[in-house]
């Protein structure tokens, strides 16, 4: 049963993770890309080259996963999202982001090759059951990354820069914050701390092209679970769906995953649809 | 079985044949200059290039080798290909340009289930012969598609020899099933416990897994608890089987897998956290990858690879099975074209139905007219993954 436990937490932190990186984009631009989950994707294929192709130091592929999450980060911003809410109050991302998504996802195949390949051991360390590092390493990343946030907005000048402009952009740009590079750094952060996951995460995963897609709708859903702009609410959204899928095939059936996981979705939002821990907005009129 | 002749030197004597006349009535047809044209249908590029790959350099060099030897009835063979990039639209798109454009005499490919599944109708309507080269069941039907040949076997021939000699063999009752939930998946996992009931059997415990999922211990878990003492896996997803065989490892259980060609490849062994988690697995293999207790591999396969050692190295990685398939697709077609002595599709299904055992390097194929498939059982059987050897073959597994 540990293992169980051990397993499904894994997997919340991983979707946790991805949650909180969509939570950091719609910050400053009310945008959920879904390049979210590609992110992880380029990360971990980015590692695995430099650290098993070039036979380079771990730590270096580290650094250079980061910088590759970052640059795309901002590539996002970039191509996918600034013309576009410029012009558009209409959801045009939707289709920006779905497109750049696709475009990496395909030149990463034909870059690296369409079969997942093997992700190097973060610590020396024989499998050890329920402590294994391929569990431990992302949840103790997403632990880290959704604490490290709530002190980033609560503590820092640029958090609380994010927070005027998710609150009201208009208002922010009216004070004199630049809304547009403050966005653009916003989606560098965003980059950045997806590639991370996808380090964290890489021995589960290995380096797959293909990661990204469904990354991006389990990182979704758990947004969703825990309510948009929630950091906490991101990380328990994860663990919830994490725990439910292990659980889920546990005592009812690996086919039930995704019914339970997509119903569980349907029912919150019915029934709390800004989600556990999202506070709903009030307009007025 | 008949043991596999070297393919080189039956040419020449059909060819020789030919030359003295024995062709007789076909002659006449035949002996025009005009090249026969092979439209070829492969995912070159896509998630499954790889096989794809070394399907395509079996296939050129099975034309080469005609080709070299003069051809047939003294016409050369010309490859028209299209690479499909693992999309059925691509596929059924290329196929009508083949066929109704390009004036080929024969469509081979597309190589997989799905891309091949939309181009039937096509090619059938169009009266071409058709080489397929997925393996799901609805591909050949003589009444509905009197042209299509399959040249390879089907999966449900994989799965009644998997069934087989798990219960007969390994002497295995409870028996657990993980597939993942593509369609492939879930229709091998349906024959899998069809074929188990013709045992009196049912499956312990069965898993439809996304293949995308990062971890599948839980899964194991559940097939342990339920008292499976074999696993049966269904899957041509790489990362999904190196997950299973690591959950395995990992929980120190030593219960056999038997699955899908998929489970070994080589690329799965570089996914395994050690290598000893590929102890025990075995894969669907074919007789043409046994090696015999010298370490040689059957004589018309070493044949042929050593003829083209010098190109053979990059495909190695997919295993013989890929471009002695793409082989096979033209050894095939060669076969009934000698017999019927015309490219006509008619002569040609005619001459295959008729021509009885075709000895092809990939294994024994033997059609009739209401018998597309071809493809004899005791082409395959299990080999055991970790024991793959330099030149790609399998000792014979004891079980």
């Amino acid at each position: 049963m540990l293992l169980v436990i051990v397993s499904g937490l894994a997997l919340g932190g991983l979707y946790g993770m991805t949650a909180l990186v969509y939570n950091v984009m719609y910050s400053t631009s009310k945008v959920l890309s879904f390049g979210t989950g590609q992110f992880a994707m380029v990360g971990g294929i980015c590692t695995a080259f430099l650290v098993l192709n070039l036979g380079l130091p771990l730590w270096v592929g580290f650094l250079a996963c980061l910088v590759s999450g970052g640059v795309f980060g901002w590539l996002s911003e970039f191509i996918a999202v600034r013309r576009i809410v410029a012009v558009s109050d209409e959801h045009l991302w939707v289709l920006s982001t779905l497109a750049l998504s696709t475009i990496v996802q395909e030149a990463m195949g034909l870059w690296w090759g369409t079969d997942p390949t093997p992700f190097p051991r973060v610590v020396t360390q024989e499998f050890a059951g329920a402590f294994d590092q391929k569990f431990w390493l992302p949840i103790g990343l997403a632990v880290a990354m959704a604490a490290g946030l709530e002190l980033f907005y609560r503590h820092s000048m640029l958090g609380k820069l994010f927070i005027a402009i998710s609150e009201d952009a208009f208002a922010a740009r009216a004070r004199g914050v630049a809304t547009d590079r403050m966005r653009a750094i916003s989606y560098v952060i965003a980059g950045v701390l997806g590639a991370m996951s996808g380090f964290a995460a890489g021995q589960l995963t290995f380096a797959d092209f293909s990661l990204g897609t469904t990354l991006g709708l389990s990182g979704f859903i758990a947004l969703a679970l825990g309510g948009i702009g929630s950091s906490q609410g991101a990380l328990i959204g994860g663990v919830i769906l994490g725990l439910m899928t292990s659980f889920t095939t546990h005592y009812f059936g690996a086919q039930y995953q995704k019914t339970i996981a997509i119903g569980l979705l349907v029912i919150l939002l019915v029934v709390r649809p800004q989600g556990l821990f999202g506070t709903q907005r009030v307009r007025h009129v | 079985m008949t043991q596999p002749t070297r393919p080189s030197l039956r040419l020449t004597r059909r060819l020789a044949l030919q030359g003295l006349g024995a062709a007789g009535l076909a002659a006449p047809a035949i002996a025009q200059n005009k090249p026969i044209r092979l439209g070829w249908i492969a995912a070159v590029t896509g998630i499954f290039a790889t096989n794809a790959q070394a399907q395509d350099w079996g296939f050129r060099m099975a034309v080469q080798d005609i080709n070299d030897a003069g051809g047939i009835g003294g016409r050369k063979l010309e490859v028209v290909m299209r690479d499909s990039a693992a999309d059925p639209a691509k596929a059924v798109s290329y196929a009508k340009e083949l066929v109704f454009n390009e004036n080929i005499d024969v469509l081979c490919g597309p190589i997989n289930s799905g891309e091949a599944l939309p181009t039937l109708a096509t090619v059938s309507g169009a009266k071409k012969l058709h080489l397929i080269g997925g393996s799901v069941e609805e591909l050949i039907d003589p009444v509905k598609y009197p042209f299509g040949f399959r040249n390879l076997n089907t999966n449900g021939q994989w799965i009644k020899v998997a069934v087989k000699t798990m219960v007969e063999t390994m002497n295995h009752r409870k028996v657990a099933i993980i597939n993942d939930n593509t369609g492939y998946g879930v229709l091998s996992r349906d024959t899998v416990t069809k074929f188990l009931a013709t045992y009196d059997l049912k499956p312990v415990y069965t898993a439809t897994v996304d293949p995308n999922k990062p971890d599948v211990t839980d899964e194991l878990l559940k097939a342990r608890n339920a008292g499976a003492d074999v696993i049966t896996e269904w899957s041509n997803a790489t990362g999904f089987v190196a997950r299973l065989l690591n959950a395995r490892g990992e929980q120190a259980w030593d219960v056999p897998i038997v699955g899908h060609p998929t489970i070994l490849q080589a690329q799965i062994a570089k996914l395994l956290t050690k290598p000893s988690y590929w102890e025990n697995v075995l894969g669907l293999g074919y007789k043409h990858e046994i090696v015999d207790a010298d370490g040689k591999l059957p004589a018309s396969v070493q044949a042929f690879m050593d003829k083209h050692k010098d190109g053979i190295a990059p495909y190695m990685a997919a295993g013989l099975p890929a471009f002695l398939q793409g082989h096979a697709a033209v050894y095939i077609y060669a076969a009934g074209l000698r017999k019927a002595g015309d490219p006509d599709p008619v002569k040609v299904k005619e001459a295959l139905e008729t021509v009885g055992v075709i000895d092809a390097p990939y294994g024994p194929f033997e059609y009739s007219p209401t018998n597309h498939n071809g493809f004899r059982d005791d082409g395959i059987v299990l080999v055991e993954a970790s024991k793959q050897q330099a030149n790609g073959g399998y000792p014979l597994a004891k079980l």
